[in-house]
């Protein structure tokens, strides 16, 4: 009975919890006109979400490159196909791995942080003050951050593309002999079928579209996630947990949908 | 003016507020007493909208709070100033920001930065906090954010004060300062008052009818001398500070659950 009551209580739970993001998700989006009013605080959260985690990004991202050069380095190289190599580190890289390292970082880094900062906030009945003064606490303190990492997001995974193209270079150069400029060459060529609706080429462009949308869902799961939050630090940390839980499991499932959807 | 009509409210089957009733006039100051965890903070919190009772009834002005839409629950609470238990500064705002946050996030009053520094620093002063302003909160003690929290308040020139506890955490003499300030407020700008406190001699000196909180409603309203004068002998008890005795008497006074 005790298991049955508890099913039921987590199935209502979560689709309360997903009603409530969603909508949290579409208000701050819908609050993103009034960006001139906050442009300080977004700039503040611009640098939080994107300059702050640039180191960690871009050592996660030259090893992403690595790692994955000498992988499929030495299983290429025994069927005599190294010079493959440059087309499936670029492929790879911008199609999926760049905004999925992103997301993974931004989720555990930034994501985690916003659940912590604003679910302190509800316990220490802060944004019950807001309230209380007419203020809208999703124009003041959620806006500001789901746009913020909207925009960071994909700048950051361009980054993670390049440094891992650059460390997957260093590889190839050091270990399987192709020198740079060859294999710069082809990471080029491997990338050149143009996107139908911008000048960027079609891999970059969806990779990059998934890392806005990873953004945003980063942003609305931990922000709701913090909003939520009841009963002191424990609360905030249940949120916080919670928070990079959600979001780590959507953005493995929504980067499985846009998948599918541009590469049917 | 503020009703509360019969209003209910429980916390996991806690009954909090039992059938509630409180009338607060115009420029009336009215003071609630009752021990801790009675359920005072809840009742401010049901004004405000903050918290929605089980049934009954809560108007400000006329306005019935728990079922107002968002525009006039807007309207309602921007005539009140909600004064925290805890202070409920926004702890990554400098004092002074949080003291200009509700002027600088109303729209309708059109501030120019220089103006709302100076009603700021005004504010600011009459807590005995000027030299304050650039601090953050966890940089300053409990009583300091009490105050900072009340020149908050005041900043927005309400109609209506809510204040909890305004001077726990503060030493005698900061109490009095504060005790006249409320009078003040009063006194200047014809607010409608409710303060939640324990301390009887602030309780005393700013209010016009007071009442103790008692399992769950509001027993020996009437003026200050009225309910000094009680022959209640639960509302003595607790005057006079008489020890609670024993287990049974704290859960006949609906303390423990
Ligand atoms: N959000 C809430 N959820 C569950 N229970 C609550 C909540 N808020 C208050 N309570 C309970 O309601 C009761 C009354 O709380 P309240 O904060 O109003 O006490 P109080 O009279 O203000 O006490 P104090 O003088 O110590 O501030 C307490 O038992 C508290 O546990
Ligand atoms: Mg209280």
């Amino acid at each position: 009975m005790d298991i049955l009551r508890f099913g039921v209580r987590f199935i209502s739970d979560s689709v309360h919890g997903a009603g409530y993001t969603t909508r949290l998700c579409f208000a701050a989006v819908g609050r993103f006109h009034g960006v001139l009013r906050r442009f300080k605080m977004v700039l503040e959260q611009m640098y939080v979400c994107g300059i702050k985690p640039l180191p960690v990004v871009v050592i996660v991202g030259i090893f992403t490159g690595i790692i994955l050069a000498y992988q499929t380095g030495l299983e290429l190289d025994r069927f005599g196909q190294r010079e493959k190599i440059a087309d499936i580190i670029g492929i790879v890289l911008a199609r999926e791995m760049g905004p999925f390292i992103t997301g993974l970082i931004l989720t555990a880094s930034v994501g985690a942080a916003m659940a912590a900062e604003l679910g302190t906030m509800k316990v220490s009945e802060e944004i019950d003050a807001i309230e209380v003064m007419s203020i809208d606490p999703i124009d003041l303190l959620v806006m500001p951050r789901v746009l913020a990492l909207t925009i960071m997001c994909p700048l950051l995974a361009f980054v993670v593309d390049i440094v891992g193209i650059l460390g997957g270079g260093f590889i190839s150069e050091s270990q399987l002999q192709i020198p740079w400029t060859l294999y710069l060459r082809q990471v080029a060529e491997s990338l050149e079928t143009p996107a139908k609706t911008l000048p960027l080429p079609k891999d970059l462009f969806t990779g990059l579209l998934k890392a806005v949308l990873f953004g945003l869902t980063i942003a609305s799961v931990g922000c709701s996630a913090g909003l939520r939050a009841t009963g002191g630090a424990l609360g905030v940390g249940r949120a916080t947990r919670g928070a990079v839980v959600i979001a780590f499991t959507l953005l493995i499932i929504f980067g499985y949908y846009m998948t599918w959807f541009f590469y049917p | 003016m503020i009703t509360l009509e019969k209003v209910n409210k429980a916390f996991a089957g806690r009954r909090v507020l039992v059938d509630y009733d409180l009338q607060v006039n115009d420029g009336e100051t009215f003071v609630i007493i009752g021990p801790s965890g009675i359920g005072k903070s809840v009742t401010l919190k049901h004004i405000v909208g903050l918290l929605q009772p089980d049934s009954g009834t809560i108007r400000v002005d006329g306005v019935d709070v728990t079922n107002a839409n968002p525009k006039e629950l807007r309207d309602v609470r921007s005539k009140i100033g909600f004064l925290f238990q805890g202070g409920a500064l926004i702890n990554w705002m400098t004092v002074g920001e949080n003291v200009a946050l509700p002027l600088r996030e109303n729209r309708t009053l059109r501030l120019k930065d220089a103006e709302i520094e100076a009603m700021c620093r005004e504010k600011l002063a009459l807590v005995n906090m000027a030299s304050e302003a650039n601090k953050f909160p966890d940089a300053i003690s409990g009583g300091m954010r009490k105050r900072a929290a009340l020149a908050r308040v005041l900043v927005a020139k309400p109609g209506i004060v809510l204040y909890d506890e305004p001077t726990a955490g503060l030493d005698p003499r900061m109490s009095s300062t504060i005790c006249n300030l409320i009078n003040d407020v009063k006194r200047q700008f014809g607010v409608t008052a409710i303060v939640v406190t324990h301390d009887l001699p602030l309780a005393y000196a700013v209010g016009d009818r007071m009442g103790m909180m008692h399992l769950g409603k509001l027993i020996e309203v009437g003026t200050p001398a009225e309910v000094r004068a009680s022959k209640n002998p639960i509302v003595r008890d607790f005057l006079e500070g008489r020890p609670i005795q024993s287990v049974e008497e704290e859960s006949k006074l609906g303390l423990a659950p």
